[in-house]
């Protein structure tokens, strides 16, 4: 029985739902034909349980005001999507219930859906088998996330003149993605979009290892802070930076250092910082200010003097935990850790890559992830990649303008071109003929469609 | 060094790749010392982070920095009751309520990882350029040298020959002004390349440094350089007074 030559023609319904599934936070919203990024949602991609024992799903985490000993279980881990159990809790939370900001039916729903380079096999699997299965979305793509970046504008981030509007979807040629997460930071050099998957290379430090190293500092020298990860996570935030003298900002903060030594030659602000710590029962947010070494600060938090009017605050002062945290993703070695820094990642990266490509990829590096907002992460980043790279290329380096939402914007740039968006598509009807081995091979690109 | 040699006799036997061989390897530090609870701290304590107890705990230290707290915490999936459950596939059921984490499913691929690589030495997933360098590439590290010069002589005239043709410039053929650029790929290498499946994820975690650059130590305390070792633990500290603070309530050894 002959089978007949062409398929028949696929249809794609018009809405299309883009997850940037990451670690800490899902990045996800329906595709418009101008994307912007107030189209894009953030949703905590966790369950928390409160000191009360409530359990928090996902985006009513808004609602929580008391953030003291939460803890907090993750569907994704190391970067990758494991717990189905909890990640369904939190979809059906976003997607299916009647009230939620992005509720859809699926099965009128293309879905674009990302996930971190390097992913198991098995994994894959999982997604695929659970995205028809269970949510039955009309067509899927499931795509890594960094190579969503490639269809923003990159060029006007590096001040050349943006490209063409009336040609939308074409993707970067080549560019170079440093991707630096929750989980891990990655580093994914892409070719018109796809990306070299020999050359990828991955560092194993990301916000939530900076986070737990902030935490065992201040636990040794403060207090113990050992249950208060989303208070060390939002103090990282507010009073990190990236140094770009380490050892001078380490002699600064030395403890024995004069009054003129801490303050640097030419009249820098200090580096010391008081943290005073939220209140939970008073609903205060935590807040940073400038050192007081004088002896009321102190009496004031010892609570001696607090009478009706006074108040008692903690505090908690911090010098060199400021620099020392992001140091560990230039500088692993710090914590004996096996692997070489970003930028040294970014050059083992590149050796894989035929060296013709080298000048193209160096010009276009792009980052993205939360850490690059880390105060003197990109100066940092760019110096030492200078110092690195061939002295013929030149050295262009960006962030993206929301480095957070930044992949899901390029996934609402393909999404909005219908073709592009057919030709990368699965739908559910492909799926139930030929099975998800079959879908794996698509999407990595081993069966011609 | 007398000269120590088996004599035969008649319940030797002659083993073929058996001999006493006397050992003349250098003697280690440690025993040529005297005392001996000198000799077990210099062991451990002289050469660096090396031994295998140190090793294990920078293993341990660095394993508890990536989880997501520090206990243990089993927080259930609340339960809807208002939903009708709807009927679901096998594939789902067995996802749903698989237990399995990360470390499982990293155990599994390199399983299949070595199971592939035993039956067919080829496998793709391990970490080998799949392409080799053009033979004569320019060695891009910093600075041009007389020796880029010879090697790339072909690939550089043909960029010059492709770029847009610019104001003449005297010096323009001068061999120290010239850079060398390679050329770009073909499309069949950058088709092959692109095809290439991804690693796996062992192979993709970036390697060490080169070595040379020795490993930073801060004081554990104060975090300020950490000058001087604990003599019983082996920790790092900058000053007496952080010292102090270590041995109240840190330093929980009593021998090295």
């Amino acid at each position: 029985m002959p089978r007949p030559a062409k398929p028949p023609e696929r249809v794609l319904p018009d809405q299309t739902l883009i997850i940037d599934n990451g670690g800490f936070t899902m990045k996800a919203g329906f595709a418009k034909s101008s994307p912007t990024l107030d189209d894009c949602h953030t949703i905590p991609n966790c369950l928390a349980r409160d000191r009360g024992r409530h359990v928090w799903v996902g985006s009513q985490l808004e609602k929580c005001n008391d953030f003291g000993e939460i803890t907090f279980r993750r569907p994704v881990e190391k970067g990758f999507l494991v717990n189905w159990e909890a990640e369904k809790a939190i979809w059906d939370n976003a997607f299916l219930d009647k009230g939620a900001k992005l509720a859809c039916d699926p099965h009128t729903t293309n879905l674009i859906l990302t996930e971190a380079p390097n992913t198991p096999v098995a994994l894959q699997k999982n997604c695929d088998e659970i995205v028809f299965e269970e949510y039955e979305f009309a067509s899927y793509s499931r795509i890594i996330s960094p190579s969503l970046n490639a269809y923003n504008d990159i060029q006007s981030l590096y001040g050349t003149p943006s490209r063409l509007s009336a040609i939308p979807a074409l993707p970067a040629e080549c560019l170079l993605v440093i991707d630096s997460g929750f989980s891990h930071s990655t580093v994914t050099p892409l070719f018109k979009g796809r990306p070299i998957q020999q050359a990828i290379r991955r560092l194993s430090i990301g916000g939530k290892f900076l986070t737990n190293y902030l935490k065992e500092l201040v636990s040794i020298r403060h207090y113990n802070m050992l249950d208060e990860t989303h208070l060390m996570n939002e103090v990282k935030e507010a009073i990190c930076f990236v140094s770009d003298d380490f050892k001078r900002d380490l002699e600064r903060t030395w403890k024995g250092a004069s009054a003129s030594r801490k303050k640097g030659l030419n009249g820098d602000r200090e580096i010391v910082v008081d943290y005073v710590l939220p209140d939970y029962n008073a609903h205060k947010q935590g807040f940073v200010r400038p050192h007081d070494p004088s002896h009321g600060a102190k009496i004031r938090k010892m609570g001696s003097l607090a009478g009706a009017g006074d108040t008692i605050e903690d505090y908690m002062t911090l010098g060199n935990e400021r620099f020392t945290v992001p140091e560990l993703l230039f500088n692993p070695g710090d914590v004996g850790m096996q692997e070489e820094g970003l930028p040294g990642t970014v050059l083992q990266s590149l050796s894989a890559v035929p060296t013709g490509l080298w000048p193209a990829m160096l010009a276009n590096i792009l980052v993205v992830g939360g850490n690059s907002k880390i105060e003197g992460f990109m100066t940092r980043l760019e110096t030492e990649i200078r110092q690195l790279a061939p002295a013929e290329c030149v050295v262009r380096i960006a962030r993206a303008p929301d480095p957070i939402k930044s992949t899901w914007l390029g996934g609402a740039h393909l999404a909005a071109d219908h073709t592009a968006l057919k030709a990368i598509q699965v739908t559910r009807q492909e799926y139930q003929e030929h099975g998800s081995g079959w879908v794996g091979k698509a999407f990595s690109g081993a069966v011609q469609r | 060094m007398p000269h120590v040699e088996v004599l035969p006799t008649s319940t030797s036997i002659k083993a073929p790749g058996w001999a006493l061989v006397p050992d003349t390897a250098i003697q280690s530090p440690a025993q040529q010392t005297s005392g001996r609870k000198r000799a077990a701290r210099s062991l451990g304590l002289a050469g660096g982070d090396t031994t295998v107890r140190q090793q294990n705990a920078i293993l341990k230290h660095l394993a508890d920095l990536d989880k997501d707290s520090h206990r243990d915490v089993q927080i259930p999936v609340p339960k809807d009751n208002g939903k009708v459950s709807k009927k679901t596939t096998q594939n789902v059921r067995r996802i749903l309520m698989s237990q399995k984490t990360f470390t499982n499913h990293l155990a599994d691929e390199e399983a299949a990882v070595a199971q592939q690589h035993h039956g067919a030495t080829s496998a793709a997933t391990l970490r080998t350029p799949a392409i080799k360098p053009t033979k004569s590439v320019p060695n891009l590290k910093r600075g041009t040298t007389s020796e880029n010069q010879s090697t790339s002589g072909p690939q550089t005239e043909a960029i010059s020959a492709s770029a847009p043709p610019v104001a003449k410039d005297p010096l323009e053929n001068d061999p120290l002004l010239r850079t060398y650029v390679p050329s770009a790929p073909s499309i069949e290498v950058m088709d092959a390349l692109l095809s290439a499946p991804p690693l796996s994820y062992n192979a993709a975690r970036t390697a060490p440094p080169p070595v040379g650059k020795p490993q930073r130590q801060f004081c554990e305390i104060c975090g300020y350089w950490g000058t001087t070792k604990c003599m019983k633990c082996g920790v790092r500290v900058c000053s007496l007074e952080c010292k102090g603070a270590h041995d109240d309530g840190r330093c929980l050894k009593y021998y090295g």
